[in-house]
């Protein structure tokens, strides 16, 4: 006679179940708390202000890969230096003005400094406040800022011209003014380029991103949208496991109030489960 | 049955087309549409007229926060001037450049409002005079907004806001300016 190959018990099952819910739990815990945090915290960015508050922690700074600009030149005057980067214009270390142009002079003017880009002049107070900005309307980008006796003298490769500070007008001279000292690049300290490099770098990036990232599991490039992924199947795995065992213990009556235990039909002993004929 | 030739044509045709356009609104250079020396010779009839500033108190800073969604950058802003209006040359981020904008102002209301440099890959159409021309006539109204409805272009929406924005600035920069004059006017 032909032995059946034995079905495993029912209640041998709901323990297999349970014990794999419960592993798949503690093993996913971690990255549950993470997402569901980052995700609470994503949801209310804008009250918070996330996207404005600028992460410059220096263990983020590293896993993003985020490295300081070069100083593409720096000038001083009036006890102020002024640097630019790339992307941006710094006065003693602090951000001044977003832009790409390059810087081409700073000289002390009477309880103001003068800066000049290749595109534009800066007005700053003598502790690195920025006053106003002027485009001065003049052919071709400036090349030289200086100043003369009686004006601020602009070169570009076409012509030269005399800036009226006070009244943010330029005009062109006819002639070669001599007498100008022309404003020459300086080397910033160390301690200049290491507050620029922590302006520039901290600016680039948000903690809104770093929760979204870290919400994707993107934060770590090469796993972590696997480590995600994973998560987000345990989770998965978790809410299928505990729907059965809910539905399970609703039908063994383990979840009835003792009342409606005490009505209802005395179950089999040991199984827990019915017997039902084969 | 189109020939083989005929459509490796078609399809060279089409990515070229598509490549070119891909460059062409990529591309992001500034197009100066009016110097500002000329923008101020024909608002105000000269080249170098007459400027005055407006100083960021603490009040105005507040307002220009609210209204601009940022700082102001600088601690005041230049405006020209005759016996009838202000004219205001502003620069406003639109997604990512700034956009150079002429207002003239007048009786408290916009005379014109003009582009004068346009620096992104899109949103130019907001120098069209169909988009400026809204603004003309429309001042503040009491709640601080602007008195008219602008209508939007479709996919330009951060250059309309910034044009709005820009607007509204200069109204009430307008307003602290005429403030400014009539009380050094009424000065012993």
């Amino acid at each position: 006679m032909r032995r059946a190959t034995p079905k495993p018990a029912p209640a041998r099952r709901s323990h297999w179940t349970r014990r794999f819910h419960r592993l798949v739990g503690v093993a996913s815990l971690v990255f549950l708390v993470l997402i569901a945090i980052s995700g609470l915290l994503l949801n209310h960015a804008d009250d918070l202000g996330l996207g404005n508050r600028r992460a410059a922690s220096p263990l983020l700074l590293k896993v993003y890969g985020i490295e300081s600009p070069p100083i593409v030149s720096s000038f001083s005057a009036s006890g102020l230096t002024f640097a630019s980067t790339p992307s941006a214009l710094y006065a003693n270390g602090r951000e001044l003005l977003v832009t790409t142009a390059p810087l081409r002079g700073a000289v002390a003017g009477p309880g103001s400094v003068i800066v000049a880009t290749a595109e534009e002049i800066l007005v700053t107070t003598p502790d690195g406040m920025l006053i106003e900005r002027f485009d001065p309307d003049i052919s071709g980008p400036l090349l030289q800022l200086g100043a003369s006796p009686s004006h601020f003298v602009l070169r570009t490769s076409a012509s030269t011209y005399a800036l009226d500070a006070e009244g943010m007008t330029v005009s062109e001279l006819i002639r070669d003014d001599g007498d100008v000292a022309w404003s020459l690049p300086s080397d910033p300290s160390d301690e200049q380029v290491e507050r620029i490099a922590l302006a520039a770098i901290g600016s680039s990036l948000s903690w809104e991103r770093v929760l979204a990232d870290l919400h994707s599991g993107r934060i770590l490039p090469s796993v972590g949208r696997y480590l995600a992924d994973i998560t987000a199947l345990c989770l998965l795995y978790l809410s299928v496991t505990g729907a059965i065992m809910w539905f399970r213990l609703q039908r063994n009556g383990a979840l009835d109030s003792p009342r409606q235990r005490s009505k209802a039909p005395k179950r089999a002993a040991g199984t827990g489960h019915a017997r039902t004929r084969r | 049955m189109i020939a083989p030739r005929t459509l490796r044509f078609s399809w060279l045709a089409t990515v070229s087309l598509a490549v070119t356009m891909l460059v062409v609104t990529t591309s992001a250079q500034a197009v100066q549409y009016q110097a500002r020396a000329d923008f101020l010779r024909e608002t105000l009839g000269s080249e170098k007229p007459p400027s005055a500033v407006v100083w960021m108190n603490d009040e105005l800073r507040q307002i220009a926060t609210e209204v601009l969604g940022h700082k102001p950058v600088t601690l005041r802003t230049r405006y020209w001037y005759n016996e009838t209006r202000t004219v205001w040359i502003l620069d406003e981020i639109g997604k990512e450049k700034p956009i150079t904008l002429g207002i003239v102002i007048e009786g408290q209301a916009i005379k014109l409002l003009r582009v004068l440099e346009f620096r992104e890959s899109r949103g130019w159409e907001i120098s069209y005079p169909f988009f400026a021309d809204q603004f003309e006539g429309i001042g503040l109204h009491r709640s601080g907004k602007l008195s008219g409805r602008i209508d939007g272009i479709s996919g330009a929406t951060l250059s309309v806001n910034a044009a709005t924005r820009s607007a509204r600035f200069a109204l009430i920069l307008d307003q602290y300016a005429t403030r400014n004059t009539k009380a050094r006017a009424s000065a012993p």
